[in-house]
């Protein structure tokens, strides 16, 4: 019950800053902040709960971008799935490896974008759809190490 | 290996499989299932202000409340237009037995038929703002089959004002280019509303047109309704402006005006063809 309530505090949080940056920068410059958090269930949590976050997430993520209703789901439980198979394989408390972790899912996640492009043609590929790696690496990263801080926080208090 | 270990091994790969199965499922109903797309375009309604919806929820919550409480309105509204269209066709039926009476009774008495006339809508598509006030291209929405050349183009402005703009100058397909009455080839006869006055409309290229060929006798006053005279394909008294000013006697011979049209010429968009039936 208590891992469900965080987890939906957490998409509330996602939700909002989601909201944010879509404000805040255009659509080429966005951080995939969504695709940051399945990461870090990947490294933190089990191979299981990456997937499984990142079906739901994909769901959410359809629903209200209100883009082809399907693609995120794909795409978001492939990264979750393939970033979850280094789950107690890697040391994830390195910051390195969390930098890794992350280019490593921005990469599958493009990839498997722009192959869904070519097949379904929901728009155009473009080169400045790119341009987005970059700061989905930079925030994501970020984003792990707060998330990583703040979890290790509550497991030293739970023991 | 049994099922239950085989499952609780490759749990991640079957729950990927089915996400996997779900997510293709979900794409290829995506343009087949029209259903589906009912769906999203409330959800559109709703929630999209933009492209994405979460902008109306955080930044606008009053206004997707506001949709979903107008939604018994909306039924209500929905009721009564029912009501309007089941009156209106009870309207149409009489008018209908009418025109059929019309037609008996002037067959008995041996008069000729009034003509029936149409409206095919049409829309301006090309403007060239070289030809601003000559000619404009319009795409005819409907029959078109049945708009010929020289068909009269009107203007319908709200509540109940109906304005001649022009004539087809030709057509091909669902495409017709329109003569505007504004162009200096484009030379109609009109007469002044309530009164026996004729004369020949001229365009000049320019919202002001001028009527010449005016008998010196008729008598034509400032503020002057133009109508149109119904020869040829025109119709019968549609109107087109007002007298602005007296000119006095033209190099023709006869008296001339000037007109300002009644509309505004620049803002036409949908137009109305008016064809016999």
């Amino acid at each position: 019950m208590k891992r469900l309530l965080m987890f939906l505090i957490i998409i509330v949080f996602l939700i909002f800053f989601d909201v944010l940056i879509s404000i805040s920068l255009p659509y080429y410059l966005r951080p995939n902040i969504w695709l940051a958090y399945i990461v870090f269930v990947a490294l933190f949590k089990s191979h299981i709960e990456s997937v499984v976050s990142g079906f739901v997430l994909g769901v959410i993520y359809d629903v209200i971008h209100l883009t082809v209703f399907g693609v995120n789901i794909l795409l978001f439980s492939s990264v979750g799935y393939v970033c979850g198979w280094l789950n107690k394989h890697v040391d994830e408390t390195l910051w390195n490896v969390q930098l890794i972790v992350m280019f490593l899912g921005t990469m599958v996640y493009v990839f498997l974008y722009f192959l869904l492009l070519l097949i379904i043609k929901i728009s155009k590929p473009g080169i400045h759809h790119l341009l987005s790696i970059i700061s989905t690496v930079v925030v994501g990263f970020i984003l792990i190490r707060l998330l990583n801080l703040f979890y290790s926080q509550q497991i030293d208090r739970q023991l | 290996m049994t099922l239950k270990e085989f499952v609780s091994k490759y749990r991640p790969t079957i729950f990927f499989i089915l996400s996997l199965f779900f997510s293709i499922l979900c794409l290829s109903t995506q343009s087949t299932t029209k259903y589906l797309l009912t769906i999203r375009s409330f959800f559109v309604y709703f929630f999209s202000f933009t492209y994405i919806p979460v902008y109306r929820i955080v930044n606008y919550p009053l206004v997707v409340v506001n949709r979903f409480v107008k939604i018994p309105f909306l039924y209500e509204e929905n009721l009564k237009l029912k009501k309007v269209v089941k009156d209106m066709y009870i309207l149409k039926l009489q008018n209908e037995h009418l025109i059929r009476q019309i037609d008996e009774l002037s067959t008995y008495k041996g008069l000729s038929a009034i003509p029936q006339y149409r409206f095919i809508n049409c829309e301006i598509v090309t403007r060239e703002y070289k030809e601003w006030f000559n000619e404009c291209i319009v795409n005819i929405d409907g029959d078109s089959e049945l708009v010929t050349d020289d068909s009269p183009v009107i203007a319908y402005l709200a509540p109940d004002k109906f304005f001649f703009v022009g004539r087809i100058w030709s057509k091909r397909g669902n495409i017709a280019k329109v003569l505007l009455v504004t162009n200096t080839l484009s030379m109609i006869p009109v007469r002044i509303k309530n009164k026996n006055t004729h004369g020949i409309l001229i365009g000049s290229s320019s919202p002001i047109l001028y009527i010449d060929y005016i008998l010196l006798e008729d008598d034509i006053r400032i503020g002057d309704t133009v109508v149109t005279f119904g020869i040829n394909n025109l119709p019968e008294g549609v109107e087109i402006g007002r007298v602005e000013n007296i000119l006095g006697i033209s190099d023709t011979g006869f008296k001339k005006v000037s007109v300002k049209l009644g509309y505004n010429i620049n803002s036409i968009k949908n137009l109305l063809i008016l064809v016999r039936q």
